[in-house]
């Protein structure tokens, strides 16, 4: 399906959307390029041909679009001279792209609309544009961001205690990892992009599982297949995505935390700190109904509805291909 | 059933064999003055960490003294224990606590030192509740948790010894300017405290005569309880003034106690129990005077004999129907010759009487006290408590080997079981020799006793005179009198009372306060289940703004654009 004519169109142009964002020598360009991002991104939202669904796209629309207009009126106050102003309200229409709190109500109802790979694309590749933005126009002085970043580790972390659908689990953890992302871009670019590519990494084994097993609530994980091995491939691949050591998503966020350290940016660091523990624990709570029930028994091996190439998507994404032997150098 | 039909001989045999190897070996030792350590050093660069067995003249007598006791223990249990089902279970808790007292004699290291003793703790509990019945469960509770208490003490020593630098005290006793502070030499007191009963803990010792006989011949007369002196012994560069004052105070409380409360006591092997204490006490008494060499002979000679007490008496209760009732003892010297010899001399080695092997210790001990003493009331205390043995021993030989015989009619009373008997002989010739014999191995030269003569005098004259009275009172005057001082006593002066089921109710009651009202309660609320709830209220909280309305979330982000615009502006 995603190879069809139509949909290919949508994801060259997403590609090029990035390209032009990241090439371009003014802001306005840049804003063309978010621009293409919004309007090619939707009929990937609509692939699912439901009301919903186009409830969700145009929830999805409005709101981005209104993220745009206040990034371009933003990078007009830059030629007034207000500068303090232009990057605060810069800054505030990219929190809005990115879903980052305290303007983030708008991710949770298109995220419980969608199909995986179009949340897949939302939590992640629609994050990169305004990332990149956001790396080359605001910076770690503004108190504004401050604020960002706190409210998305907070309330990535809290808000996400009483969900019980995993799409819901899922968007407020890529709520407090846009705190995290956020943070890393704040230091530099390859510490941004290393905790992006990682994330993507983790995110994408996660939301691979779910969709093989077609697990949407909370109710439904005890029903998981009987075969260990299924069992623990997504509990390590959430485990991962919380960054718990020894698996591959703590390196970037030990990376980040000493920097953070050695800033001596505390409050960040603690809050950091803290806030992953909630999340951690909502990670827990969804695997251990999965483990309580022990799920239904699958005797012939053909119907395991995990294909073989996940196995080799998750090693990647759990282990970094043996990147915990970093630990020992 | 046991495993092999020779298992208790074989055991009996290999510990004397190695009995004979550290006599010898410790007579050498004393002789020519040498002290043997043998320390295996583990650990590399960073972390230096070495296990140390010190062979010393002390701990070769020591340790040869109690594998004497423990190999005829051994084969006296071979014929006691042989109707019992768990004899299996019996001989490997022997085996275990003399391995690891023999831990605790060698070691000069207070880790190992606690490895022995903790050992001894357990094993003694294991020991005492070998029977299946109430008495002996509660009997084991209250054994392990008082030796728990001096295990606490040596922990927290080991803490301070951390601090000072190295954990072989044999390195300490040898300079003298240790920077000990009073509370390590407290700690190491009480601990010896705890594990030779002496008054406050001392509702352990006799309560823990519900083992069986063997088991308080090796445990509770010669090697458990004096662990706790020996301890001191080891530790006798660190007491001062205001520690022996203390443990002296005690130590006299303790014989005093101990004294006055056998003579009214109707068990027979709980007043065996009780002269034990009172010997213990007796030993503390010298430690307290500084009298470290003498109160370890003291440590060796009463070893010997209390064990061979604790055989004969063992031998007896069997041949009356396994009461322990000494009301239903009597006359007993008639089918028990062997036996009222033995244990005669035991008595008579333990009241004192010249030249049998207590007359050689606990006469130096009081004749050096006479030297050394403190005050006039130790003194008079001391004699007292004197008597108060000679009394009580007394009793106890007349009541279970002269008078009328008030037992039961269907008992077989002889003594023609060869590998009960055979412990007894050899232990009581053992016990004859030893006083003597230790005596010129561990002085080199005779002690110079200078006092007046009705010092001098003192001893004889108590010895003999609690002789007569206490004939005197079994034979024409009725122990009617003296009611309350009967039940004050009879309960031993509700020491068990105060620290067992007083100190239990009101902790239980507080605890169960804490329990149900802090801990489940308001903790509870404030620190998890609060936290949890606050959590889960925050997230609720920011749920009220996830309503699927559009206009909702953009007039949020509005506000926030205003609210921000005006903090610029």
């Amino acid at each position: 399906m995603w190879l069809s004519p139509s949909l290919l169109l949508m994801i060259i142009s997403i590609v090029t959307s990035i390209c032009l964002v990241i090439s371009s020598p003014s802001l306005f360009i840049s804003w063309i390029g978010l621009e293409l991002n919004t309007l090619a991104f939707l009929p990937l939202l609509l692939s699912k041909k439901s009301k919903l669904a186009s409830e969700a796209s145009i929830k999805y629309f409005l709101t981005q679009t209104l993220a745009s207009v206040l990034i371009l009126v933003g990078g007009l106050w830059f030629l007034a001279p207000w500068g303090g102003l232009a990057t605060l309200t810069l800054l505030l229409g990219l929190s809005i792209k990115l879903g980052a709190a305290p303007f983030h109500s708008w991710v949770l109802s298109i995220a419980e609309a969608s199909g995986w790979v179009p949340l897949f694309a939302l939590l992640t590749i629609q994050k990169i544009n305004p990332l990149l933005m956001l790396w080359m126009f605001c910076h770690l002085s503004m108190p504004f961001f401050y604020v960002v970043v706190l409210s998305s580790l907070i309330m990535g972390g809290l808000a996400g205690l009483t969900q019980t659908s995993v799409r819901s689990i899922l968007t407020f953890s890529s709520i407090n990892h846009v705190g995290w992302l956020m943070t890393a871009l704040s230091f530099s670019l390859s510490v941004g992009a290393y905790y992006f590519l990682i994330y993507l990494t983790t995110l994408l084994c996660s939301i691979l599982i779910f969709h093989m097993f077609n697990v949407s609530h909370i109710n439904q994980l005890p029903l998981l297949s009987f075969k260990p091995s299924n069992q623990m491939l997504l509990f390590f691949a959430l485990l991962s995505l919380g960054g718990l050591p020894p698996f591959l998503g703590f390196l970037p966020k030990w990376m980040i935390l000493q920097l953070t350290v050695s800033y001596s940016l505390l409050l960040v660091g603690g809050v950091m700190i803290s806030m992953s523990l909630v999340v951690l624990f909502f990670y827990l709570r969804l695997m251990f109904s999965a483990f309580m029930m022990g799920g239904v028994n699958l005797t012939t091996l053909s119907s395991d509805p995990l294909p073989f190439p996940v196995y080799f998507v998750a090693l990647f994404s759990i282990t970094g291909g043996g990147l915990s032997m970093i630990y020992f150098l | 059933m046991t495993v092999d039909k020779y298992l208790y001989q074989k055991i009996s045999f290999f510990l004397i064999n190695f009995m004979l190897v550290i006599g010898f070996t410790g007579v050498f030792l004393s002789l020519s003055g040498v002290s043997i350590f043998i320390e295996w050093f583990l650990g590399g660069s960073s972390m230096n960490f070495s296990l140390i067995f010190l062979f010393d003249s002390i701990s070769c007598f020591f340790l040869s003294v109690v594998l004497c006791i423990s190999a005829n223990v051994v084969w006296y249990s071979k014929s006691y224990m042989a109707t019992d089902p768990n004899a299996n279970r019996f001989i490997l808790l022997v085996v275990g606590f003399i391995t690891s007292m023999a831990i605790l004699i060698i070691s000069p290291n207070i880790l190992s030192i606690l490895l022995g003793w903790d050992g001894l703790g357990l094993i003694s509990y294991g020991l005492v509740i070998y029977y299946p019945s109430s008495k002996s469960s509660s009997a084991g509770m209250i054994t392990v948790l008082s030796n728990r208490v001096g295990d606490v003490c040596i922990l927290l020593s080991i803490g301070w010894f951390m601090s000072v630098g190295d954990f072989n005290f044999s390195i300490w006793a040898l300079l003298s300017n240790t920077d000990f502070s009073i509370w390590v030499s407290f700690l190491v007191m009480l601990a010896a405290m705890t594990k030779s009963a002496q008054i406050p803990f001392s509702a352990w010792l006799p309560a823990a005569m519900a083992a069986p006989t063997p088991v308080s011949a090796l445990v509770h007369s010669s090697t458990l309880v004096t662990a706790g002196v020996y301890l001191l012994i080891r530790f006798s560069f660190i007491l001062g003034e205001s520690c022996s004052a203390f443990l002296m105070f005690i130590s006299i409380m303790t014989m005093f106690m101990s004294g006055v409360v056998a003579i009214f006591e109707y068990d027979f092997k709980k007043i065996i129990a009780l002269s034990t204490l009172s010997q213990l006490g007796m030993m503390m008494f010298a430690i307290s005077l500084g009298l470290f060499e003498v109160a370890f002979f003291h440590l060796l000679t009463h070893a010997l004999f209390k064990a061979l007490l604790f055989l004969c008496a063992g031998i007896l209760i069997h041949g009356v129907g396994n009461t322990q009732d000494i009301r239903s003892f009597g006359s007993l010297s008639l089918n028990f010759p062997l036996v009222t010899v033995c244990m005669n001399l035991a008595n008579l080695s333990l009241c004192g009487v010249p030249f049998l092997a207590g007359f050689y210790s606990k006469d130096l001990i009081v004749e050096l006290a006479c030297q050394y003493s403190w005050g006039i009331f130790i003194l008079l205390m001391m004699f007292v408590c004197l008597s108060l043995t000679v009394l009580y021993s007394v009793r106890l030989t007349y009541l279970s080997f002269v008078s009328a015989y008030g037992g039961g009619s269907l008992v077989s009373v002889c003594e023609t079981d060869y590998s009960l008997l055979a412990p007894v002989v050899i232990l009581s010739f053992t016990s004859l020799m030893s006083g003597p014999v230790l005596s010129w191995l561990s002085f080199s030269c005779p002690t110079l006793i200078f006092l007046p003569t009705f010092l001098k005098w003192g001893a004889l004259f108590f010895v003999v005179s609690s002789v007569v009275i206490m004939v005197s009172l079994q034979r024409l005057v009725y122990f009617y009198m003296w009611g309350t001082v009967k039940k004050f006593s009879g309960l031993m002066w509700f020491l068990p009372w105060l620290t067992g089921q007083w100190l239990t109710l009101n902790t239980l009651k507080n605890a169960d306060q804490f329990l149900k009202i802090y801990d489940q309660g308001w903790l509870e609320f404030y620190s998890s289940k609060g936290i949890s709830m606050g959590a889960n209220s925050m997230s609720l909280f920011s749920l009220k703004f996830q309503h699927n309305s559009l206009k909702i979330h953009f007039l949020v982000f509005l506000v926030w654009l205003f609210m921000c615009l005006i903090y610029i502006l």
